[in-house]
């Protein structure tokens, strides 16, 4: 008895020193990882070569030379490269060469106790990435929810109206067929039966007041929605195409905050906000190589179009550049007739209007639809409201002075766009 | 029992036609209805398409009766029908193109280059108050949303985990020339990528004056009038 328990507590004592050194390693690698992704991840990438080679199974390739130890050469190399090289290194100067002269840079101040940790990282491995709970599932099915409610609202309706109409007509029938049992017995004439269309015929006649309301009711209301149909003819307003790639505005500039002027950076500058070219992509998605949402199909579909192989990272074609003999043909939401002259550059810059204004809140868009009418209509009304920026504006510093003289008796005076020539024809339309 | 059949037909034709009416508008790949092609589409190419339009038999078609000859001028057509074929109506510019105030950038793509661009480069811009505002726009719309706010490179991709942090102004680029901060912008460096495409050489310089202000390394403006040297002349200011 004596003997189980010393061995079962020797046993304990065993895992609990097992499990202190395990927690122990895991989490200087874990300190190291984050000074890994703080420090290296520019440049290093650990299961394949970026712009510095990949770091797996690094701390089984290094030949330490004069180091010692693996881990002495790892910590001096990180600290200045440079230093190791001149030293005479075999290892490192073979390294060096292998990546086409492209120099590490010194990371001179790292602490030892830092290196130490980057270090049992390089042995350990990134952690296993822990799956957001639910966070794609719940992107996908809410898009496709909300588009099936707008339908089966509709077919909800029509379904109930249908039932009751079915019940009226159902119960009339009875009733009719009842009377005339009740006829026969009492030797009465047995009413027709008669179609839908002549019973109303005949209550209308009955009650002439009543259905000449409902009638002027029914024609006002056809005349409304014909009205309203026709204001809608030429107007694009909510129309969300779906776009050959599914780029999610929402994740882009609104999870991630990337300013729309990044992409578009020609909105500051000229008349068209524009689409970004595919290597603006590339920017960010050299590395982002799997979306939160779709995973890696949407990304596919851009590394197919320009020719990029994400596993290599290199370009597929014969001269290693971007393909340029593809489009991705985006659909354009907001299109604007040729006859309407439009310059971003004038709103964006010298306006300072913000994108939101007529675009709405793309940012919360995961698919972009035209949120504005974009109507003349709605043109003319926003240059009847907004006033002018002239507040350190340069672009209006003449006409602020005139202006200043010219309604200075004025009170309560607003200075808006349609002062300065917003209405003018021959502005948008030349 | 026939008769309530009857009805059912005529309750589903009315149902189908309502629905039909609904479904045009909300439809989203739909732009809606048109009474006419009011110049919403234009017969001049649109940006981002393909140049699928012209088929040979079209270009044969155009030949026709025009004078040409068909067996000589077709080989010449037919070159630039497949250029036009699936081509993209977006082109890179001819080469040798220079765009107005470019100023050629001497420094090759590479290691020699990138140091030489630190011992030379320099900013042609005045200095002030104004380019330093300007350049603090610009940042935050092309950098921060990966350099953070100050340049500690923690911007929100990294936080999210999307993008590798770039190193820090405060830390491993703390001494980091003007002309190699200006070389990252035009090449990139690194998992960075350049945005030669997107920032032009002056707003990357007004960048730089503000690189530096996070860096630590310009003190307070002292003169602040807003001129700059003419060099890099591409304005891309607003048209007066």
């Amino acid at each position: 008895m004596r003997q189980i328990s010393s061995i079962s507590s020797l046993l304990i004592l065993l895992v609990c020193t097992l499990f202190f050194v395990s927690t122990g390693f895991s989490q200087d690698a874990k300190a190291g990882e984050k000074i890994f992704k703080a420090n290296c991840g520019a440049c290093h990438a650990w299961d394949k070569k970026v712009s510095g080679p990949a770091l797996q199974g690094v701390v089984d390739r290094v030949q330490p030379g004069s180091y010692g130890d693996v881990d002495g050469w790892l910590k001096a190399w990180i600290k200045d490269n440079a230093k190791v090289r001149a030293s005479g290194d075999a290892y490192g100067n073979q390294v060096y060469n292998a990546n086409a002269g492209l120099a590490m840079n010194a990371f001179g101040f790292l602490s030892d106790a830092q290196l130490t940790d980057l270090v049992a990282f390089l042995h350990a491995g990134p952690a296993p990435k822990v799956a957001e709970p639910g966070a794609p599932a719940a992107g996908t099915t809410e898009g496709v929810a909300s588009e099936d409610d707008g339908d089966s609202d509709l077919w909800m309706i029509l379904i109930v109206i249908g039932i009751a109409t079915l019940i009226i007509v159902i119960f009339s029938g009875v009733n009719r067929s009842m009377k005339n049992v009740i006829n026969q017995k009492q030797g009465a004439e047995i009413e027709e039966s008669s179609s839908v269309w002549s019973a109303i015929g005949t209550w209308m006649k009955s009650h002439k007041k009543l259905s000449s309301i409902i009638g002027l009711i029914v024609v006002l209301t056809l005349a409304k929605i014909g009205w309203d149909a026709a204001l809608g003819i030429g107007v694009y307003q909510d129309y969300a195409p779906k776009q050959p790639i599914a780029f999610p505005h929402d994740l882009h500039a609104g999870k991630n905050e990337i300013d729309c002027k990044y992409c578009h950076s020609s909105a500051r500058i000229s008349k068209t906000s524009g689409i970004p070219s595919a290597n603006v992509c590339m920017n960010c998605h050299k590395a982002v190589q799997e979306g939160s949402r779709s995973g890696k199909t949407e990304i596919n579909k851009l590394y197919a179009y320009i020719g990029w192989n994400p596993d290599s990272m290199k370009y597929t074609t014969p001269d290693g550049k971007m393909r340029t003999d593809t489009a991705i043909e985006w659909v354009k939401v907001h299109n604007l007739p040729d006859f309407v002259y439009f310059n971003h550059s004038q709103h964006v810059e010298v306006g300072k209007v913000a994108c939101q204004k007529c675009h709405g809140e793309v940012e919360k868009m995961a698919e972009v639809k035209q949120f504005s009418e974009l109507t003349m209509g709605w043109c003319v009304n926003c240059h009847r409201e907004t006033e002018v920026n002239f507040a350190g504006n340069d672009y209006y510093l003449k006409i602020h002075e005139d202006a200043k003289k010219e309604f200075k008796h004025k009170k309560d005076f607003k200075f808006t766009v349609d002062k300065i020539g917003g209405l003018e024809c021959a502005k948008c339309h030349y | 029992m026939n008769r309530i059949f009857k009805y059912i037909g005529k309750i589903s034709l009315v149902a189908v036609l309502a629905s039909g009416m609904f479904a045009c508008t909300s439809d989203p790949n739909s732009p809606g209805v048109e009474y006419m092609p009011d110049m919403y589409r234009s017969p001049s190419y649109e940006t981002y398409t393909k140049k699928g339009d012209l088929d040979s038999a079209a270009i044969y078609e155009r030949l026709e009766g025009k004078g040409y000859n068909i067996e000589t001028d077709a080989v010449e057509m037919a070159a630039i029908y497949n250029l036009l074929k699936g081509g993209n109506t977006s082109f890179l510019p001819a080469k040798g193109t220079v765009a107005e105030g470019f100023l050629p950038f001497p420094y090759a793509n590479d290691t020699t280059g990138y140091a030489k661009a630190g011992r030379e480069l320099k900013n042609p811009l005045h200095f002030s108050d104004t380019v330093l505002a300007q350049g603090k726009e610009l940042f935050e719309i092309f950098c921060d949303h990966c350099h953070g706010a100050k340049g500690e490179g923690d911007g929100k991709m990294v936080q999210n985990d999307k993008f590798p942090a770039p190193p820090s102004y405060t830390a491993a680029l703390k001494d980091l020339p003007e002309g190699q901060i200006f070389f990252t912008m035009h090449y990139g460096k690194g998992m960075m990528g350049s945005h030669a495409s997107q920032i032009s050489q002056k707003e990357r310089w007004k960048i730089v004056y503000y690189v530096q202000s996070l860096q630590g390394k310009l003190a307070k403006p002292t003169a602040s009038d807003s001129s700059s040297v003419a060099a890099p002349a591409d304005s891309l200011q607003v048209k007066k």
